[in-house]
């Protein structure tokens, strides 16, 4: 990620997914990403944006466009982790 | 055989998940704000749209703003004209947010910003969030003198709706501000305090992001201390009897009454020497107290009682003991819509009262437990407390997803009839008109209102309601 969206993760989705808050998966555990990255991009894109069970909508980033989204989602499942 | 239940598992635990699943498996999603509420997200737009905490206010903003640094907002608002709505963690229930225009986010405009040891004060970028206020002043050995149920939301966007914690000796948040700093609409600049401009700074500590964007703010702390909670489960009307006295004693006193029942969820925390102790809750009793309360749920409201007192009696006293931020606020598992008003001190015993009964002869299919406590009088135009008498803040809560209306429109006159003043960042349905009788300097918020932002590029759909005669 670059430094503006790991700036802007740290102060989201940090919130859950380092210590698995609310049943989070947590940032590079694979066994909890992968049935999750099986449903492909854009679901967990969608999911991200509408929120889905505990998780609010924009998973609390809300300066967040949706590129940011997909690289934040990527970073800790364990996919692409730089773009710097 | 008794279970570890308590308050923390009723409240955040998974039970009411499953339980809103059970409960509301025949309902659709039918807010009054349906205009505003979207099934699907429209991700092919540039900017994704954006969505409160609960889901169920929606809006496709031109665009996102997010300044760099307060320079760069206030030339922002003086190069631009159109309409604008800052945002803060999206956690309010009231239509706050939504716009056509730009959203504003202060997430860089965060941190501890400067602190004063000796005054115990510290100043932060508006944009920082409860979690990181906490965070940060234990570092400079400083602690909050209080803080609400969910720590999620940024300064700016707690203060903005007088965010409260518990406690008849606390203020909301807003009373805590010693100084702040306010972008006009139209890019101006200003240092508030009570010494500088003090009816600007008054109006400013609880504004609704009307009067433009606050950027920094310092805050009144006191020195770390840490919390014992105890919970326990009593008759309501126990608790109601001895409610004022059980406030004074301790340093927060509030219930949680539990619908279609004689029973309440009690919590007190006091300052204590005591090691930290403060376990997770358990899976196992989470999932047991879902279980039970499904069967709850399943059984028809009228004949619920029995099965909820029964429930009750099986909560044991929990006891906790922790820093004071990790006993003030707790993670909520579950989201939830919620309509909170305040009512002066002396109406509140009787219109809890009220609302319970109404809720049995209606035979309201809730599950949600309410939330009774008192909150301190204090000298911002618009807090539900301002003026000069102290407040009982009584909520009511649906599982997000489910219609909330019937359930808030039958018990918001109920709160009318009390003389309640609405939580600003919860469902309630007053207007401009019942506002100026609720709050004696309603009309000078809207004449500073108006001369702040000739145009209204602040407002939206819901600040007119509220503020345009």
């Amino acid at each position: 990620m670059d430094k503006r969206t790991t700036q802007m993760w740290s102060t989201s989705c940090a919130l859950c997914h380092i210590d698995g808050n609310a049943g989070a998966p947590r940032v590079g555990d694979q066994e909890a990403w992968q049935p999750r990255i099986a449903q492909g991009a854009a679901v967990l894109l969608k999911h991200t944006v509408e929120g889905l069970n505990s998780m609010p909508p924009l998973g609390y980033c809300m300066a967040c466009e949706n590129q940011h989204f997909t690289a934040m989602i990527e970073f800790m499942s364990g996919g692409t982790s730089s773009n710097e | 055989m008794s279970r570890h239940w308590t308050r923390r598992n009723l409240l955040a635990s998974g039970a009411l998940a499953a339980l809103s699943g059970l409960a509301g498996s025949s309902r659709a999603t039918t807010h009054a704000q349906a205009t505003q509420v979207q099934t699907t997200s429209n991700l092919s737009a540039r900017t994704p749209e954006w969505r409160n905490w609960s889901g169920g206010l929606t809006c496709q903003p031109a665009g996102r703003i997010s300044p760099a640094s307060e320079a760069e907002l206030s030339e922002f608002l003086a190069s631009t004209s159109g309409a604008v709505r800052p945002v803060g963690s999206g956690h309010s229930f009231t239509p706050l947010v939504p716009t056509e225009g730009h959203l504003l986010v202060l997430d860089q405009l965060t941190g501890l910003v400067h602190s004063d040891l000796s005054k115990l004060q510290a100043t932060f970028g508006a944009g920082t969030r409860l979690s990181a206020v906490a965070d940060q002043l234990s570092g400079i050995g400083q602690h909050m003198l209080n803080l609400p149920d969910i720590d999620r939301q940024t300064l700016a966007g707690a203060t903005a709706t007088a965010t409260h914690g518990t406690g008849i000796g606390f203020t909301c948040l807003s009373g805590f501000v010693t100084a702040l700093r306010l972008v006009t609409p139209e890019g101006d600049v200003l240092d508030l305090s009570e010494d500088n401009k003090p009816d600007l700074f008054n109006a400013a500590r609880v504004s609704l992001g009307a009067l433009g964007v606050v950027t920094s703010m310092t805050l009144q702390n006191r020195t770390p201390y840490r919390l014992k909670a105890k919970n326990w489960v009593q008759p309501i009307q126990e608790v109601l009897d001895n409610f004022d006295a059980s406030a004074a004693n301790h340093r927060h006193f509030e219930m949680f009454p539990l619908t279609h029942s004689d029973y309440a969820l009690t919590l007190s925390i006091d300052e204590t020497e005591e090691p930290v102790n403060n376990p997770p809750a358990s899976p196992e009793d989470a999932a047991a107290l879902g279980a039970a309360m499904a069967m709850w749920s399943a059984t028809p409201p009228k004949d619920r009682k029995p099965l909820v007192d029964g429930l009750a009696a099986q909560i044991e006293p929990t006891e906790a003991v922790d820093e004071s931020y990790n006993i003030l606020s707790n993670i909520r598992n579950d989201r939830f819509n919620e309509m909170e008003y305040s009512v002066p001190l002396a109406n509140g015993a009787p219109c809890l009262t009220e609302i319970l009964k109404t809720i049995i002869d209606k035979e309201v299919d809730v599950v949600f437990p309410l939330e009774y406590r008192y909150v301190r009088r204090d000298d911002t135009w618009l807090s539900m407390s301002s003026g000069d008498e102290d407040h009982a803040a009584i909520s009511i809560h649906r599982t997000a997803g489910e219609d909330f209306r019937p359930y808030f429109d039958l018990i918001e006159p109920i709160f009318w009839k009390y003389g309640g003043r609405p939580h600003w960042g919860k469902v309630h349905s007053l207007g401009a008109e019942e506002l100026t009788r609720l709050y004696p300097r309603f009309k000078d918020f809207q004449a500073l209102r108006a001369k702040l932002d000739p145009t209204g590029r602040m407002l939206n759909d819901h600040l007119r309601k509220l503020f345009l005669s």
